[in-house]
């Protein structure tokens, strides 16, 4: 199946700026699994440099500061890193923004 | 009825939305929870714009370290109160408008009080925590909510109507780590300027709104994208509207 990834601000650039990434995985495939092959094979890193900061998305295994939705629906309410996708998936990876 | 004064004062936006949305401006009371950065832009933008009657709460003291942001603030006003200081700058811009400022901590147990029998809340708030107490009270007394939120050159803006769209935990279930975030000055103009046009449209009734849309503000690149955003029907803060 394949799953629209759509990741915004700095998480975009570190994807190559791109606003659409379809990513192919089996059947089955989790939130879990789509994350594991963006940091395989797509380069998703695990810590964003920006300016003289840096911002971490992943410790270890574990999401840090990164929102993740799925057609539109915070993951959180789902099944978490279990959420099962489906074919033609939208996904939003995006950091929250706290400051004010 | 607008005076003679306030038909001279708003003649440029009465062009967009007739004396009859001035007088719903005029008509209308806006809490704003925070006078820092966004709270600058905002409640300046609000003051100008003719609101009614605008009360502004925020409970720290203006700092140097403030002062590339706050723009409502100047040098002279270090170590004073940003509610007393907002309050004297916002009636020299409009002295027509009802200010009231408050210093105070918003918290649960007055938070009811303190947003009392206003129309709407606007978030110009720095953390996560006050941030779902003003979602909850927004849900509970069934006004809107404006959100806004910045970091370094980044920002982002919704606008919760309780009852109809996503709230702040549909889309943020957990607290965001708390950070001293770095910011340029701008990007709280950039932001508190949505949420004040999202304000001034919802009273005038003009125009679609950022309802169940989370607009993103990426300074960096000068881009702008929206994520659409669906409602949790099992949301602790607002499942059961």
């Amino acid at each position: 199946m394949k799953v629209t990834v759509r990741p915004f601000l700095f998480i975009r650039d570190a994807l190559g700026d791109q606003r659409e990434i379809e990513v192919k995985l089996n059947s089955s495939a989790t939130i879990s699994d789509l994350l594991t092959t963006l940091r395989r094979e797509y380069g998703l890193p695990d810590e964003i440099p920006i300016g003289r900061g840096v911002f971490e998305l992943f410790h270890g295994n574990e999401v840090r500061n990164m929102v993740i939705l799925k057609d539109g629906r915070n993951i959180r309410f789902l099944e978490g890193m279990e959420t099962k996708l489906e074919d033609g998936a939208e996904i939003a990876l995006f950091p929250p923004v706290v400051g004010g | 009825m607008l005076t003679e004064n306030e038909l001279k004062r708003y003649e440029r936006q009465i062009r967009i939305f007739g004396a009859d949305g001035q007088e719903r401006l005029k008509n209308a009371k806006v809490f704003v929870a925070g006078a820092g950065g966004l709270g600058s832009a905002i409640s300046i933008y609000l003051t100008a714009a003719g609101i009614g009657r605008i009360r502004i709460v925020d409970h720290e003291k203006i700092e140097l370290s403030n002062r590339n942001r706050q723009i409502l603030h100047c040098d002279e006003d270090v170590g004073r109160e940003k509610a007393a200081s907002a309050e004297e700058k916002l009636k020299k811009i409009n002295p027509d408008v009802i200010l009231e400022a408050i210093s105070e901590t918003i918290e649960e147990n007055n938070v009811l009080e303190l947003v009392d029998d206003f129309d709407l809340i606007v978030d110009a708030m720095d953390n996560f925590h006050t941030r779902y107490l003003l979602n909850r009270t927004a849900i509970v007394k069934n006004i809107p909510f404006f959100h806004g939120a910045i970091n370094g050159l980044y920002g982002q803006a919704t606008t919760i109507i309780p009852g109809k769209t996503a709230c702040l935990r549909c889309i943020f279930p957990e607290p965001p780590p708390s950070m001293v975030f770095p910011v340029v000055g701008a990007t709280c103009g950039v932001i508190g300027c949505i949420q004040v046009t999202e304000i001034v449209k919802y009273i005038v009734k003009m125009g679609s709104s950022l309802e169940n849309r989370l607009l993103l503000w990426d300074g960096l690149n000068a881009k702008i994208d929206e994520i659409e955003i669906e409602r949790n029907p099992s949301c602790e803060d607002c499942g059961w509207k």
